[in-house]
């Protein structure tokens, strides 16, 4: 029998490292695995005293059995699994579950390891204990939703059992990286667990209402596992505040909230679980519970619920047309991307439609990278766009939460080659109404399609839910009685198949002008009609008119309160230019950005953007620069007036068009690996560029390897590199090492907190820049030169 | 969850670089707005652990945990104590997550937060200390001695976390290089003395020393004795 054969409770062990600590068998700050191999007898005779008291599952003691905490131990990680097993086998239980928890370390990009870095240690940890015969992985105490989505598809891709996936949550109803029990719940069912739960956290009352959100979302059963109340310390020793009786009255309640699987965590010893298994013979049978099902689109940390409101998906991040963002692709400019996503997130999206189709460019790669990057500046859940399979997989599997994909469409070849991707990461999965014959010119056919859509997507194991339709917009200047056609469609998908429907609003203005009205007409009729969610850009401030207006009248903006906060005091927009125009030197020197900007718009109707350059930019940046150095003016200002040049800077870029400005040559900067605190590099950038100069930035945590290349590929005669912690400072040196290992031309600056004249001799630097003032002069001192 | 916790706004000031001057209005009420919507974002969370402690030739050693600390300069901080508090404080990821769109979109105010932040975790720091203290009535602590102060080295901070089981108490990690994640984090110990201890700090043992605007000018602060 296996464990998901089981219809009714589940009763799981309760805490080994406690009683361990009790037995004085475990010192804070060792590794309690190693005991699986120097104390079999006594962690086998811990197991035997859960058995002895009902426990149908046993965990082994391998919560932290990963090769990255094991590292310096000197046994390897199969030993010990192996030899954990072998423990908890010996004591008789039901089912043996191999226990994994977190790596310990911080996933990218908050952190430095790599999903694939912490999947791959997982994979061996379950490859281990599928091997010495575990019935059962359980992934337990993780508060990182990404972290656990490696753990659970590690264990699902390399071994046959059944997996158990819980989280550990805070008062506030989140885990420490804030991911919520909804979130959680249909993340890790959209991986296909088989059942979920919360352990450790708090005591089983605190964690009532976080236990209610699993049951309410869940399809598969909960389970809980509670730390014995909250931990005091007394004299070195730690003790919990609930004991056994009280724990299991609290997890009655649980049980009565819907929760078939019970054990405990930190504090609880069999006495605890004996209670528990009292209190689930007494209930006898588990309440049934009816999941909530509705269309949910997530990240860790925000869900979008699209049922009963009208959702905005942001078209920004997508090459179509778009001459800058093609560019930004080609050269690798990730900052362009990531800022396109912050407008949009401010602009009012609900999602961000991700788009890296361009021919020359490995799409899958790029698809993964941009999904992280733009995933550490944004909590809105992205729509995965892109033709290739192959790219949409390595988005999908990048995102940590539920992804919309788009798309699919009435072809048997694309729903056999994407709706298992949609399956296998609990996508939601967009279906186009076309097929081999084209886009039907009828609202019935267009119907047909979508219908053939979601009976694809339900055979794969796709609920209906999951499953969304695009009616297909076409241009209203070519095909002017196609328009109706597709609000019919809306409307018939809607009315006939209950799913909810996508439209890519601002393709029907194509050709004509004035577009903007046009698409917030057209968009205000669709939402009539019954779209949920329109892809569009949500810069587009007619557009978003129509969507606040919409959101009062379908009751979504309650009492018109968002409505009102926005545009009860709106103003024409004429009297913007009202304040005096200001020197643009006044305005750099004062750091007023916006000023700036208006005052350069101005001078270039009679002047060369170069010759503004020369003549206000840089005498203003080199005298707020000596007054830094001298010690009158402080960084805070410095950087006013940079980002003031700067916002004076786009407005030339954006002018120039095609027509751009000299470069003074190309600077490589990077903050090199081990390392995240990369401010200071920032702040050189923002000051190289505001000079003239090309600044190639490779972010941070960068490999050798990688500004190697970049400074090969670009020619750069210089290299910038930053460096917080005195432990990361030997990555500059491997860094510097490798340029010259290579033999790559240029010339090497540091900088960075602990760095010292001495230190940068030391990594075999160049030069050393103390601050980024200094960092201008040595780039000016060196191209002077060139 | 937000937290009433302020920074101390003259130390924020000296982390941007400004020592006597006075800042100017426009950078004193970037500060307070970035202090508000910094209270508003922080978890500030802490785990600490009182242990006994051994003088050893060549450190201190933990007697109720696994933890060796390395190096004569902690020694010196802690002579006379019998015993420590090993502290471990995080603001929480929020912050790491806000100063990213910051610093892609306002670089001033990304600065701006990274100080504020790095005063607050100071400030909770400083509360802990003070109940402790209250707790400790009849002893005297010492000022708290940080991992990669003087010759401790910062390679030990693996394991100062560990014992503290700080990655599953309050989501602080530490990664291959020794950097803890959540940024806005701080591991210390405070040592615990039947007798008086000197509550000065040397400029070897300073949590400044690394960074430190009066050293880099040749100066000494208020605080050196």
């Amino acid at each position: 029998m296996k464990i998901t054969d089981e219809l009714g409770f589940v009763l799981f062990d309760g805490a080994m490292g406690t009683i361990l600590q009790e037995q004085n068998l475990l010192v804070p700050g060792e590794l309690p695995e190693l005991l699986n191999l120097s104390n079999p007898d006594e962690i086998c005779e811990i197991h035997k005293r859960y058995v002895a008291v009902g426990c149908d599952v046993i965990t082994t003691n391998t919560f932290g059995a990963n090769a990255h905490k094991m590292k310096h131990c000197g046994i390897g990680v199969e030993e010990v699994i192996s030899a954990a097993v072998r423990n908890a086998k010996a004591a008789n239980p039901k089912y043996v579950a191999l226990d994994i928890g977190p790596t310990g370390q911080l996933l990218a990009p908050m952190g430095t390891m790599t999903f694939c870095e912490a999947y791959d240690l997982f994979a061996q940890q379950v490859r281990a204990g599928a091997a010495a015969g575990a019935d059962l992985i359980l992934c337990e105490t993780f508060s990182d939703l990404q972290e656990i989505r490696a753990c659970v598809l590690a264990a699902k891709e390399n071994c046959d059992l059944p997996v158990i996936a819980t989280m550990t949550f805070t008062e506030d109803g989140r885990t420490f990286m804030g991911t919520d029990a909804m979130i959680a719940a249909l993340t890790l069912s959209g991986l296909g667990v088989d059942a979920l739960g919360v352990n450790c956290s708090l005591g089983p009352d605190a964690l009532l209402p976080v236990v209610q959100d699993l049951v309410k979302y869940s399809p598969v059963p909960v389970l809980v596992q509670a730390n014995a109340g909250l931990p005091c310390e007394h004299e070195g020793h730690t003790h919990y505040d609930i004991d056994a009786k009280a724990y299991a009255q609290s997890v009655k309640t649980l049980i009565e909230a819907g929760v078939r699987m019970v054990g405990g965590c930190c504090g609880t010893t069999p006495e605890y679980i004996r209670e528990v298994g009292n209190i689930l013979k007494e209930q006898k049978t588990p309440v049934v519970c009816t999941p909530v099902r509705q269309t949910v689109l997530c990240s860790a940390t925000r869900a979008q619920v699209l049922d009963g409101k009208v959702t905005v998906i942001g078209e920004r991040i997508n090459p179509t047309g778009k001459k800058r963002l093609k560019e930004a692709l080609r050269n690798h400019q990730m900052d362009y991307l990531i800022g396109e996503a912050i407008d949009q997130t401010k602009a009012g999206a609900d999602v961000l439609d991700i788009n890296v189709g361009l021919p020359e460019l490995d799409e899958p790669a790029m698809m993964q990278e941009v999904v992280r990057e733009v995933g550490a500046v944004t909590p809105l859940p992205l729509q995965i766009d892109s033709t290739d399979p192959i790219a949409i997989e390595a988005g999908v599997r990048e995102f940590a939460g539920i992804a919309l994909i788009n798309s699919v469409n009435g072809k048997q070849e694309t729903l056999d080659a994407i709706l298992p991707i949609a399956k296998k990461y609990g996508s939601v999965v967009l279906g186009l109404t076309l097929d081999e014959t084209g886009i039907p010119e009828t609202a019935q056919e267009r119907l047909q399609i979508a219908e053939r859509i979601l009976k694809a997507a339900q055979a794969y194991g796709i609920p209906k839910e999951k499953v969304m339709i695009d009616a297909l917009v076409l241009t209203a200047s070519a095909q002017q009685e196609q328009v109706m056609t597709t609000l019919e469609t809306v409307r018939l998908v809607k009315e006939k198949l209950g799913l909810k429907t996508v439209l890519g609003v601002s393709n029907v203005s194509f050709g004509l002008p004035n577009r903007p009205l046009f698409n917030s007409m057209f968009l205000s009729a669709a939402l009539g009609a019954g779209l949920d969610a329109p892809i569009m850009n949500p810069m587009a401030e007619e557009s978003m008119k129509a969507i606040r207006c919409f959101r009062v009248c379908n009751c979504e903006d309650s009492a018109a309160a968002d409505y009102i906060a926005r545009y009860a005091e709106e103003t024409p927009a004429s009297v913007q230019n009202a304040t005096g125009e200001k020197s643009l030197r006044s305005c750099i020197l004062e750091g007023r950005a916006e000023e700036a900007a208006r005052a350069v718009r101005e001078l270039l109707k009679t002047q060369e953007p170069f010759k503004i350059i020369d003549e206000n930019f840089i005498p203003a940046l080199d005298e707020v620069g000596q007054g830094f150095e001298k010690g009158t003016l402080f960084l805070p200002q410095l950087m006013q007036s940079a980002s003031a040049v700067k916002a004076a800077f786009d407005v030339i870029k954006e002018s120039a068009d095609g027509a751009e400005t000299k470069s003074r040559g190309t600077v490589i900067l990077a903050t090199v690996k081990g390392d995240i605190h990369d401010i200071g590099k920032n702040i050189v950038k923002m000051m190289l560029e505001n000079y003239g100069y090309t600044v190639i930035d490779l972010g941070r945590d960068v490999p050798p390897e990688t500004v190697v290349t970049a400074t090969k590929e670009y020619q750069a005669p210089l290299v910038g590199l930053s460096a917080l912690m005195t432990t990361t400072v030997g990555g500059m040196k491997e860094t510097i090492a490798a340029l010259k290992e290579a033999g790559v031309p240029c010339k090497v600056m540091v900088g960075g907190a602990v760095l010292t004249p001495e230190y940068a001799r030391m990594v075999g630097a160049d030069f050393y820049a103390k601050d980024a003032r200094e960092a201008v002069k040595i780039a000016n001192e060196l191209f002077e030169r060139i | 969850m937000a937290t009433e916790f302020e920074p101390n706004r003259a130390e924020v000031l000296r982390y941007l670089g400004y020592r006597d001057a006075e800042a100017d209005e426009q950078t004193k009420s970037l500060m307070e707005d970035v202090t508000k919507e910094l209270k508003a974002i922080s978890t500030p969370k802490l785990v600490s652990r009182t242990t006994g402690i051994e003088h050893l030739p060549d450190g201190i050693s933990c007697r109720d945990c696994k933890l060796m600390l390395p190096g004569k300069d902690l020694k010196r901080h802690l002579s006379g104590c019998t015993k420590a508090i090993l502290l471990a404080v995080t603001l929480g990821v929020d912050i790491e997550k806000r100063l990213r769109v910051y610093e892609a979109t306002d670089l001033v105010r990304a600065m701006m937060m990274d100080a504020c932040a790095s005063a607050m975790v100071e400030a909770v720091c400083e509360d802990f200390t003070k109940q402790e203290a209250e707790k400790y009535k009849d002893s005297y602590l010492t000022q708290r001695f940080s991992p990669g102060y003087g010759d401790l080295p910062l390679e030990i901070q693996p394991d100062f976390l560990r014992v503290l089981d700080t990655a599953r108490k309050i989501g602080l990690t530490c990664n291959d290089s020794c950097l803890m994640l959540p940024r806005k984090s701080v591991s210390a110990i405070i040592g615990i003395s039947p007798a008086p201890v000197s509550v000065r700090t040397r400029c070897e043992t300073c949590r400044m020393q690394k960074n430190c605007q009066f050293r880099k000018r040749g100066e000494m602060c208020e605080n050196n004795g």
